[in-house]
């Protein structure tokens, strides 16, 4: 996965990343279809061209604490044959770092968080965590 | 949402190969019915014979040597029926069709990525017996898999089954004296028996016959002139003249090379004679089609779905700006909007299936479940071409296999049985499909020995599914037979009767919003007729609002919509009400107790009462209904999995999506709610 693109994005204040190849589209954010009995981080449905997708509040799914009600983006990712919304804070840039680059994260970190991240780098004072998105769709999909 | 393409090209021949076999296959049985009928039709035994051979082709060219084998050794049976060295009986029939499974099976075993696959063992002992003493051929394929470049691309060249050498065409000129006719005798016995020999074809020289005036009556004035092609010889041609002594005239000539067409000229009165069935087959597969991959058409299904969702939008955009309906922009949307249906609904008869491919299968099924069961069943089907949905299509084999089974198993008598009440030990098994008013209908109807509503309702009361004393109607106790649980039969057969049964069935056919229904006479036999919608991707529905958010519910659901008085409203325990309609009393649903958000009730103004499948209804109450329409529907599980009160969404005209309500979880809850009251109580 050699200088394979990543899209970084915030949730609150914190940076995160995802391999490039797994986003299929990013649009603003936009109110979802609520409906009855869905887990509190599934904001609804939404309509992509003719296609219902459910979309959910990633720093909700993934225990992201902060100013996370902010929410401006949502993220589409893809995954075998499902797509799903991601509501994020921000969408930052998009950079060339390596996956390989990430560095485990610390033993103490939170188990909700360390589910859903494949590693930590930082670069120029930033921190950035690696999302894994198959624990994304499994988490999303319960 | 993406079109996946195929990265390795081999890999898509191999689906059309497989697309092909199951062509062939289907072909196959098709035929080898037919051939039950007519065992002297050599024509039958061409075609087989030739899908046989289209198929061995194919697998020599991808190397799926067992295929090869086994149809190899079927193939050159079947040679031997086709140069008449055998005949075909029934027997020969039965092992024709054993075959056929096993060919079908060793198909579907490769196409699941088996890369050998063994054929028991008594089906080649069988095969080889009719081929005799010389039954070791040693080329399996040779000649076929030799052909085989690196690539492993190239296809075998089939060859071509239509001028055999052993054919031969003689033409044969008749002409009759009175005598002939005296005798009571008729041409046309001539011509039948021609006919038998092989292909005929018949022109009548009708020259000779004077004007009216002149004509005598008795007098034979027709010249015929016959052009057979038959594998037959010479003496079994002048066989049929020799009965018929000197009042019939025949010069017989055999022509070897010359094409049909020379010999006979295009005239006037010009008759051609092959046997109808064949000709049917001919034409079938005359008929121009073009194969397009289905997700292709899946995909022209959702784009029009879009345009129709579009077209919502521009419509209440429109009445948004208040432009009236008889304006010019208002009559061209109202036109488009015309064009937009008509090509939706061209493009879901796209998706649609002859119900045949449903039905030959089962073919299969009847065969086997008679020798499980020794019963003797004969199949009829009833306009196999009635199309249906591909979606549709797909969820209906599971269940009409299941009720197949169930008719030969529990329905049909054993032949003594039927003897000694007096039927035809050869029990009946009649699959029927026809469209009426909008809906498909499948029958499946058997001669046996009918439902008994006695003893299904003890088998009711014994497996606790009612209560003793309970008040039934007929109707009501044939419907018991779909509860889980229920099973008839005392043993459990190797058939069906494991208990999972017909509940499983009406479960499957309620997936594709198919409803069943019985009708059956002691002694006479049972009708299990089942509905079907012709398409699944749009419904009729009803849009309302309830709490701000917009739902829909499908209109075949909605028997009757009432004003709402809250005032007649009453309580029946914890957040249970009750509603007076018409003579009696419906329980009641707040739309928005579904969505679980707080409302107030005085908000509530329409009821819609809602009825399911088994005609229990229900108040569903909502705030407003806001117009009638047809909508698209999108599965959830797509990109999601299955949520609660709704199994379905659509888009509305502003993009946003609105929920299907699933009528069978409201009633599912429904029965929660007293489950949980009952729990209360205890």
């Amino acid at each position: 996965m050699i200088g394979e693109k990543t899209l970084v994005f915030s949730l609150g204040n914190q940076e995160f990343s995802i391999p490039i190849s797994a986003v299929k589209e990013i649009k603003t954010w936009s109110k979802a279809t609520p409906f009855p009995a869905a887990p509190a981080f599934v904001e609804g449905v939404v309509n992509v061209r003719g296609s219902v997708i459910p979309l959910v509040d990633m720093a909700r799914m993934m225990g992201v604490s902060g100013n996370s009600n902010e929410k401006k983006a949502i993220i589409f990712l893809k995954n075998k044959d499902k797509v799903i919304g991601f509501s994020v804070s921000n969408v930052t840039d998009i950079s060339d770092w390596d996956e390989e680059e990430f560095k485990p994260l610390p033993e103490l970190s939170s188990d909700d968080l360390k589910y859903f991240l494949n590693g930590i780098q930082s670069v120029s004072g930033r921190l950035i965590f690696s999302v894994n998105v198959d624990a994304l769709f499994e988490g999303s999909l319960q | 949402m993406s079109t996946e393409d195929f990265t390795d090209d081999m890999d898509a021949i191999r689906l059309i190969f497989f697309d092909e076999c199951d062509e062939q296959l289907t072909l196959l049985e098709e035929e080898l019915t037919a051939l039950e009928e007519e065992p002297e039709n050599g024509e039958k035994i061409n075609t087989i014979f030739r899908c046989v051979h289209s198929i061995k082709g194919g697998a020599a060219a991808f190397g799926m040597e067992d295929l090869v084998r086994f149809s190899h050794l079927f193939e050159s049976v079947l040679d031997r029926f086709r140069s008449g060295e055998l005949s075909v009986n029934a027997e020969s029939i039965r092992v024709f069709l054993k075959c056929k499974d096993a060919l079908s099976d060793i198909v579907s075993g490769f196409k699941n990525g088996a890369s050998i696959y063994e054929v028991a063992p008594e089906i080649t002992a069988e095969l080889e017996h009719y081929l005799g003493s010389d039954a070791s051929e040693p080329e399996p394929a040779s000649e076929e898999a030799g052909t085989e470049d690196i690539f492993g691309m190239s296809f075998a060249p089939v060859k071509i089954e239509i001028d055999e050498p052993s054919e031969q065409q003689f033409s044969i000129v008749l002409t009759v004296s009175a005598e002939f006719y005296e005798r009571g005798d008729d041409i046309r016995n001539i011509l039948m028996a021609l006919e038998d020999l092989g292909k005929i074809k018949v022109q009548v020289d009708s020259d000779a016959v004077p004007l009216l005036a002149d004509i005598s009556p008795g007098q034979s004035y027709l010249t015929w002139q016959i052009l057979l092609t038959t594998e037959k010889s010479r003496e079994s041609i002048d066989e049929i003249f020799d009965w018929c002594g000197d009042d019939l005239h025949a010069v017989i000539k055999s022509v070897p090379e010359e094409p049909e067409q020379t010999i006979i000229p295009s005239a006037p009165v010009a008759e051609e004679k092959t046997d109808p069935p064949a000709r049917k087959g001919t034409e079938r597969k005359d008929s121009a089609t073009v194969r397009v991959d289905i997700q292709r058409i899946d995909k022209l299904v959702d784009l029009i779905g879009e345009l129709v969702i579009n077209q919502g939008a521009i419509q209440s955009q429109m009445r948004r700006n208040k432009v009236p309906g008889d304006s010019f922009l208002g009559s061209v949307v109202t036109a488009q909007e015309q064009l937009i249906h008509e090509l939706q609904e061209n493009v879901i008869t796209m998706r649609a299936y002859p119900i045949k491919t449903v039905f030959q299968k089962l073919g299969r099924v009847v065969r086997e479940t008679a020798r499980l069961t020794d019963k003797q069943v004969r199949l009829v089907l009833e306009g196999e071409d009635t199309e249906v949905d591909r979606s549709i299509l797909e969820k209906l084999s599971d269940p009409l296999t299941h009720m197949v089974r169930n008719a030969i198993d529990h329905g049909i008598e054993s032949p003594e049985v039927r003897a000694q009440a007096g039927k035809d030990p050869e029990g009946l098994l009649r699959l029927r499909a026809f469209q009426r008013s909008g809906r498909i209908i499948v029958e499946i109807q058997d001669d046996g020995a009918g439902l008994d509503p006695d003893r299904i309702y003890e088998k009711a009361i014994e497996k606790k599914i009612i209560e003793k004393g309970q008040r039934l109607d007929r109707e009501e106790i044939y419907a018991l037979i779909f509860e889980p649980g229920f099973s008839t039969v005392a043993e459990v057969t190797d058939v069906s009767g494991r208990g999972v049964g017909m509940d499983v069935v009406k479960q499957s056919l309620q997936q594709i919003n198919g409803r069943i229904f019985i009708s059956s006479s002691k002694g006479k036999g049972t009708i299990f007729s089942i509905s079907l919608p012709f398409t699944l991707s749009v419904i009729e529905g009803i849009i309302f609002k309830s709490e701000g958010q917009d739902f829909v519910v499908p209109i075949n659901n909605v028997s009757e919509t009432i004003i709402f008085d809250n005032s007649k409203a009453f309580h029946i325990g914890e957040g249970k009400c009750g509603y007076p309609y018409r003579d009696g009393y419906l329980s009641v649903i707040y739309a928005a107790d579904l969505l679980g958000v707080p409302f107030d009730k005085k908000n509530q103004k329409i009821c819609f009462v809602i009825e399911n499948e088994n005609e229990e209804k229900m108040a569903f109450i909502v705030d407003k209904i806001i117009d009638q329409s047809r909508f698209v529907v999108k599965n959830l599980e797509d990109n999601y999995r299955k949520i609660a009160c709704f199994s379905t969404a659509t888009i509305l005209g502003d993009g946003n999506v609105a929920f299907i309500l699933d009528v069978e979880f409201l009633f599912g809850e429904l029965l929660k709610k007293r489950e949980s009251s009952l729990e209360e109580r205890v």
